[in-house]
Formats: C-alpha cells, structure tokens, sequence
C-alpha cells in the first residue's frame, strides 16, 4: 500500500526503530492516564460527584471508549507520530488542522499548567507537614493569588522549559519505572482501602448514602473535571510509529489500557469513599482548605457547620488537589506521605511529557507554515526547538499563574474534549473517502454511529463544564478566538502558499521587459481559441493600464511526482510559442508552463501565486447537462475556487467584436460586465447598454441606464441604451442581440446564495449557450462570501479537504 | 408514625439510588470490557485475514503490511 499522495499511503520519508512491545506501549498508556490526573483532580471530583464519583468514573470509561475505538482504528491504519493532528489535517484540511493543532497547543502546555499547581501543592504541603518549613503567606497581585504553591509551580514550569531546551528528554526505561512506581503505589491503596472496607462493610456502606447527593449534575462537572486522565490513547497512537507489529499492538493497547485504568479509577473512588472516615483532623484540614479558597472551592457546598453532618467527599472537594493524600493518611501507614511523593514524580513526568508535546504541536505548526518560521527554529547547539520551547514553557507558567487550578483543570478538559470532536469527524471524513485502500488493523463496528455518539457525548460533557467553570469556557473561546484571528490575518495565506507550492510547479518562464498593476491570467488549452482570448485579455489589460500572463498547464497521473514531469511539458511550450504570434506590441505579454496533477487548481495557483486580478477561460459554449459539472470540471472548479475576477467566454472565432451588448441587472458583477466592455469600446467597438424591465418598470430601468451612461461619457466613453418590456429575460436578450446584429455579449454572474451552488447563474448560461457569438460571462471576486462559502462547504458540505486529496 | 414513615420513605429512596447508581456503574464497566474483548478479536481476526465486516468487506486477498 504506497501510493504518491493522500492519506492511504500517508507518505513520510524517515522511519523510527521499531523496538516498543504491545506490552510496553500499554504500560506508556497506562502511565499517561494513571498519572498526575489521579493524584491531582480525584478530591476535585469527589467534592463535585459525591459517593457517585464511582459511576463518574465509569461513565467516563464507558464514553471515552466510542473515541477510543476512533483512535485504535486510525492508530492501527495509520501508525505515525502525529495521530489527532495529522488525521485530521489530511481529512479535513490544513485550515481545520491549524484550529486542532492551536487546540491541542493549548490542551497540553494548560495540562502542563495543571501538573505544575499539583506540584507546587504537594510539594508545599510536604515541606509544610513534613518538613515544618513555612514559607510566606499568598500576596494578591493584581487578580490572583500567589502562595508558595504557585512559586514552586512557575518554578517547575521554568525548570522542565529548561529541560526541554537542553533536550534531556524522560527515557523509556525511566518512565517504564516512574509508571510502575506510581501504578504500585495506587494498587497498595487500593489493597488498603478494600482491607478496611471488608473489614467495616456497615460503615462503608453507610457512606455511599446518599449516592448522588448532587444529583448527575454533580456526576457530569465530575466526568469532564477528569476527562484528561482518559485520553491516554492520544499517547498510545504517538508512539506508533516505534512499535513492533503497530497494526495488532495499537489498537490493543488502547483498549487493553482503557481496560485497566477504568478499573483501577473506580476502585480508588470506592476506596476513597468507602474507607475514608471524617475524623476532626480531616474536618479540620477541609474548614482550614475551604477558608484560604487555596484548593478549588469553585461550585462547592460549604463544609457544614458540626463535623456530625459532614460528608467525606464534601471534605475532600474542599480539600481539592490534595484530597486523596489526605484520604491517604487514613487508608495506609504514612499513606499522606507516599501519595504526596508519587504525586510529586507522576506531576514532574506529567508536566516534562506536556512540556515536551506542547513544544512539539507547535514546533510542526511553523514547520507547516501556519505559524511564524521562529517556532520551527532549531537551536544550532542544542538541536532542539528553543523558541516553541520557550513560549511553550511561557504559556504553561502564564496559566498556572493566572488561573486557580480547578479552572486550569477544566479549561484543559474543555479543550481536549474540542479536540476529540474533530478526531472523530476526521475519522468518518477518512473512513468514508478512502475506507476501501486503507489496511486497517481494526475497524470499528456500527460506523458511523460510533464516532458521532464520541461527537455527541464529547460535546455534551464540554458544554456542561460551562456550569462548574465559565472562566475556563472564557479562556478557551479567547483561545480560539485569537487562533481564529491569525489564522486569518497570517496563517491563512501561509497555508495558501504551502499548497500552491505543493500542487503545482513552475517548468519554464519568458518575462516581457516590463511588469504592470493590473493583470489578466489567460490559461491556453486550445490553440485555435488563442487569438481570441489574447485579443480579450489584452483590450481588458490595456483599459486596466496592466499586462497579460499566458500559461498552459502539463498534468501528470497522481503516481508521478511533479519533480518528475519535466518530460511532460514540450507540447505546452509549443503551444505558448505559437499563441504569442497574437500578442500585442503594447502590452507586456509574459508567459509561463507549469506542471499538476489538476489543471483546475494549477490555474488558481498560478493565479494566487502572480496576484492575477483576471482569470479568462476559454469555454466551448456547451453546458452539461448530465454530469455534476455547470460548464466543465475545469472552468467549474476555476470558477468556483479563483481567489480573483474571473471570466468565461464562449469562444467562437471571433476576431473582432464591433458591436457589444451589455445586458444590466445591477450589483458588482454587472460593474465588472461594464468595465469589461469599455474596454471592448476602448477598442472601437459600439457598446449597448440593455435592460429587459417588467411591466410599469421601464422607466426607471431607463433612468437607471442613464445614469451610467453619464458615468462612462465622463470618462470619455459613449455608449448606446436599450430597454425593453417583456417576460421572458433570456429570449428578449437573445432576440435583440440577434436582431441588431450584435456579434458579443458580456453579462455579470446571476446573484447566488451561500449554499447554493451556482457559477454564473441560469440566465448568462443558457445566453452563453444560445447566442451565436461572443459571450463573455463574468464574476466578480467577493471575498468575505467566498470565505463564508468555503467554510460551510468545508463543514457541513462536502465535508473533505479542499485541495490535494480529492484527485 | 409519619416521622418513622418519613426515615423509612428517605432510606429506600437512598437505597434505591445506590442500588441504582451501582448497577448503572456495573453496565457501563461490562459495556466497556466487551467493547475491549470485541476489540481484541476484530484485530485477531483482521490480522488472520478472516473479518470482513465494514471497509474490509470490499477488501480481499490484501496482505497486510505487519
């Protein structure tokens, strides 16, 4: 299965040793999500969910896996470091991938911001009960709160942005031990708390009453509060590309590790209900939690007033990040202890692998070009990505500043959550367009409903986060907001460039001496339309005090690379050759051969590329009526694509046009219609301006037509006015221009709606078709609609990227 | 009487919602754990060459690149 292009045969030339077992990928995927999550947000979940954490849990297993099949069928099919980002830049476009990767950016350095306040805690929290060491007490500055936990959050983040610009990276082996540490450690308290539950199974019991004391409300802030400690199979399907036998290893590893962590999560939730008793040292430290607001009290009941009607898990909500260290102390000897030391390693792991993947998404953005070169900027030293490190390690620090950590923890879930709906369109965009070439190692079952209940439920979870934290909702949509904002103002033409660069090459170019403004892009197919179109291309390019550019496009089979197509490309200099005999003395003609595998989107690259402001088609005057295409794939896909002016015209060997006819009904294409033809008066030709009016309108379509009249007779061209009263638009046209003896006609694109899809409209077609002459049909360039146009094309539309694939 | 009604009405509503709740967690872990073993033998038997359900319905005789 290597094929050129496309996602089947996704093409990457360097390889990385395959030396990673089933087993050892299940353990890095165990380890991502039995990581810092467990240690850090379980007391945040408990105070939102109640005894109903378990079934928070549970739920959260159950709806992860619909994402998770997502994952382990594309992970097993296309086994490369990348996964979330590049599916869905090669499903959905490099514009969709531009928001993924700004995502994914911010998920993971904010998950980093996480792992940095988690270890500021514990480490604040050991030094203080351990250590007896206290340092100063939370200043405000300016809106927050800074204690000493932050200082030792800034100062990891600081030290791991550091750590990454040297490129001392976590190896294999010490994360292998950092996960079985951590696992083990979780497994004794689990082995504890279960001793004690078996033990007191009336109290324990007791203790799960009532069971959703914040009815599933609670149960959902909880599901999304946790939601990144389940997405451990994005890590899983990053290292596929070093796995041995990745077809059978990936998919089983992400559910081997959903299987087991799922698991292993619920238990420590029954645990740490069940076990935990409210003793006045726990009810203590939450009234002590609760009064300083230093632990996430966002969305919490106050702890009651007597110990008698306190809860364990409202305890633990106040007790926040460290809820389960505190249970801890009651589970197992010196539990506070050793949770707090294995939450110190997990964080710092947690924290170097966000680091280094936040500074890695952002790095591949400006390596693609939708972010400024200096991301993608190497140390010549150190080898390693010093910018993006740095403004990784920036934004980590930012946020763990700015942010209390249950909106950090929230803000992260949010954007993950975003994340993963476009993974799971991406994967019935991939499944749908290129299913039947791929060599999958697992398909998921009941497509495509799996991934759209993983879009469903993913966003239902988002949007609910907006109850327990609108102010991690607020930073993600500015998030986004701003990515959006440079994505337009700069990433937008990058990505533009990318692909013009990518889809079509330069063979040859013969430069006129002079270079003007204004240019019109003439692509020649035909040599015995040449002169015609030259003739219209230069009158326009001479009104326009501008120049002409002639190409004519070579395509090659999508198996043969464009470096290799030169050999392709002699007929196409013969024919540009030959239709330079029609070029003018007065205009700069310059001509160009390039080479693609589609001539419709080599022509609007070359367009893009020269800043044409014209594109004129030749167009043999039929329309088609059976296929999908208006007037032809060619000027169809131009039409619809050009980011410029563009004009049809039906070429029927005209030479010289004496008489023009202008048929008017307003708005800018007409303007563009009336431009035209002065051009064509410039040149000597007489000019009608024509309107068909409904009955009682005629008068003031004649007024209208006047007034342009004057227009143009004070820029010193004089044309004629013709209207007339009948039903039928298109048979008046036809009939005047064949009774006056018309021999072209020029008529503005018909109004068009967003949706629907239109080149030029009913009426200049079948004019174009019926007239036995000249007919230029033209349409203006409308940005902001074209982009409006394109994106809904793009998501609710066809669905599939716009360019490189389809072919 | 009607306070002892009150206690009794309270306690099975309690009960009920953790019996409830408990099963609701039991289906959504067995849910899970079967779309695991499901999991496990879609990619046995794709790898065996004897699953054709889905896109590989329309695929046969391909060899895999494993």
């Amino acid at each position: 299965m290597s094929e050129e292009s496309g996602l089947p045969g996704h093409d990457h030339g360097d390889e990385l040793a395959r030396d990673l077992s089933l087993f050892d990928i299940t353990m890095i995927g165990i380890g991502a999500m039995i990581g810092a999550g467990i240690f850090v947000l379980t007391g945040l979940a408990a105070g939102q969910a109640g005894p109903g954490l378990v079934i928070a849990f549970a739920f959260n297993g159950f709806i992860t896996i619909f994402t998770g099949m997502v994952y382990a069928e594309l992970g097993s099919a296309i086994p490369e470091a990348g996964g979330g980002y590049l599916w869905v830049r090669e499903a959905l476009g490099r514009s969709q991938a531009f928001l993924a990767g700004w995502m994914s950016w911010f998920a993971h350095a904010v998950a980093g911001s996480l792992y940095t306040l988690g270890f500021g805690a514990f480490v604040h929290l050991l030094l203080t009960d351990y250590f007896g060491i206290h340092l100063f007490e939370p200043v405000d500055l300016l809106f927050v709160s800074f204690g000493p936990e932050k200082l030792f959050a800034v100062f990891a983040g600081a030290l791991f942005a550091y750590i990454n610009y040297r490129g001392a990276k976590e190896t294999g082996l010490a994360g292998n031990i950092v996960t079985m540490v951590k696992v083990t450690v979780i497994i004794v308290l689990i082995a504890f708390g279960f001793g004690y539950i078996f033990g007191h199974p009336a109290e324990a019991t007791d203790r799960f009453r009532p069971f959703l004391p914040r009815d599933f409300g609670g149960v959902f802030i909880a599901m999304g509060l946790t939601f990144i400690a389940f997405e451990g199979y994005e890590i899983i399907v990053q290292s596929g590309e070093e796995v041995v036998n990745p077809k059978k290893s990936v998919p089983k590893a992400v559910f081997y590790s959903m299987s087991v962590v799922v698991t292993i999560y619920m238990l420590v939730a029954i645990v740490l209900i069940g076990a935990v008793e409210v003793t006045p040292e726990l009810f203590g430290m939450a009234q002590e939690g609760a009064a300083s607001g230093a632990h996430g009290a966002t969305n919490l009941p106050p702890i009651p007033g007597s110990i008698e009607d306190a809860a364990v898990w409202e305890l633990l909500g106040h007790l926040g990040e460290l809820g389960l260290a505190r249970a801890a102390g009651q589970i197992m000897p010196f539990g506070t202890l050793v949770i707090l030391v294995a939450g110190v390693f997990s964080t710092l792991s947690a924290l170097n692998a966000t680091t280094y993947s936040s500074t890695r998404v952002s790095f591949a953005m400006g390596r693609d070009h939708v972010l400024p070169d200096a991301f993608s900027e190497v140390h010549p030293e150190k080898q390693t990505p010093y910018i993006a490190t740095a403004l990784s390690g920036g934004l980590i620090i930012f946020m763990a500043v700015a942010l209390p950590i249950e909106a950090v923890a929230a803000a992260t879930d949010v954007m993950f959550l975003l994340l993963f709906l476009q993974v799971n369109y991406a994967a019935i965009v991939i499944r749908r367009k290129w299913g039947d070439q791929i060599d999958y190692g697992y398909v998921m079952p009941y497509f495509p409903y799996v991934p759209i209940i993983g879009i469903l439920t993913k966003l239902a979870l988002a949007v609910y986060l907006f109850n327990y934290s609108p102010l991690a909702w607020y930073g993600a949509i500015a998030w986004i907001l701003v990515g959006i904002g440079i994505f337009f103002l700069y990433s937008q033409r990058r990505v533009r460039e990318t692909e013009a660069e990518e889809e079509t090459r330069l063979i040859a170019e013969e430069r006129a001496p002079e270079d003007r403004g204004y240019q019109v892009l003439v692509p020649i197919a035909n040599p015995e339309n040449a002169e015609q179109l030259i003739r219209v291309a230069s009158a326009i390019a001479r009104h326009e005090d501008g120049e002409v550019l002639l190409t004519s496009v070579a395509t090659v089979p999508d198996q043969t690379p464009l470096s290799e197509g030169r050999e392709y490309a002699d007929e196409q200099r013969d024919l540009l050759a030959e239709a330079m005999q029609y070029a003018p003395d007065d205009i700069p003609v310059h001509q160009t051969v390039t080479i693609g595998h589609d001539v419709a989107k080599s022509i609007n690259n070359i367009a893009y590329q020269r800043d044409s402001d014209l594109v004129l088609l030749g167009w043999r005057g039929q329309r088609k009526r059976v296929s999908d295409y208006a007037l032809g794939s060619t000027i169809d896909t131009v039409v619809e694509n050009a980011e410029c002016d563009v004009a049809v015209m039906k070429t029927d060997g005209t030479t010289e046009s004496e008489r023009v006819l202008v048929p008017t009904a307003g708005g800018p294409n007409e303007d563009l219609a009336t431009a035209i033809a002065t051009a064509y008066a410039e040149d000597g030709a007489d000019v009608t301006l024509f309107h068909v009016a409904t009955e009682g309108d005629t008068e003031q379509a004649y007024e209208s037509l006047e007034r342009r009249q004057e227009t143009l007779a004070d820029a010193g061209i004089a044309v004629d006015l013709a209207v007339e009263t009948r039903s039928n638009v298109v048979q008046s046209i036809l009939d005047y221009a064949g009774e006056e003896d018309y021999d072209s006609i020029i008529i503005g694109a018909a109004g068009e709606g967003i949706l629907r899809r239109a080149l030029f409209g009913d009426i200049p077609e079948t004019i174009g078709e019926g007239f036995d002459g000249e007919v230029l049909m033209v349409r203006k360039h409308r940005p902001v609609a074209s982009a409006i146009k394109e994106f809904l094309r793009k998501w609710i539309g066809k669905g599939a990227r716009a360019t490189g694939l389809d072919s | 009487m009607a306070i002892f009604n009150t206690c009794l009405g309270k306690r099975i509503d309690m009960v009920s919602t953790l019996v409830l709740g408990a099963i609701l967690t039991l289906l959504a872990w067995v849910a899970l754990q079967v779309t695991v073993i499901h999991g496990k033998y879609v990619v046995d038997h794709i790898a065996d060459g004897t699953y054709n359900k889905g896109p590989l319905a329309d695929q046969s005789g391909r060899d895999s690149d494993e």
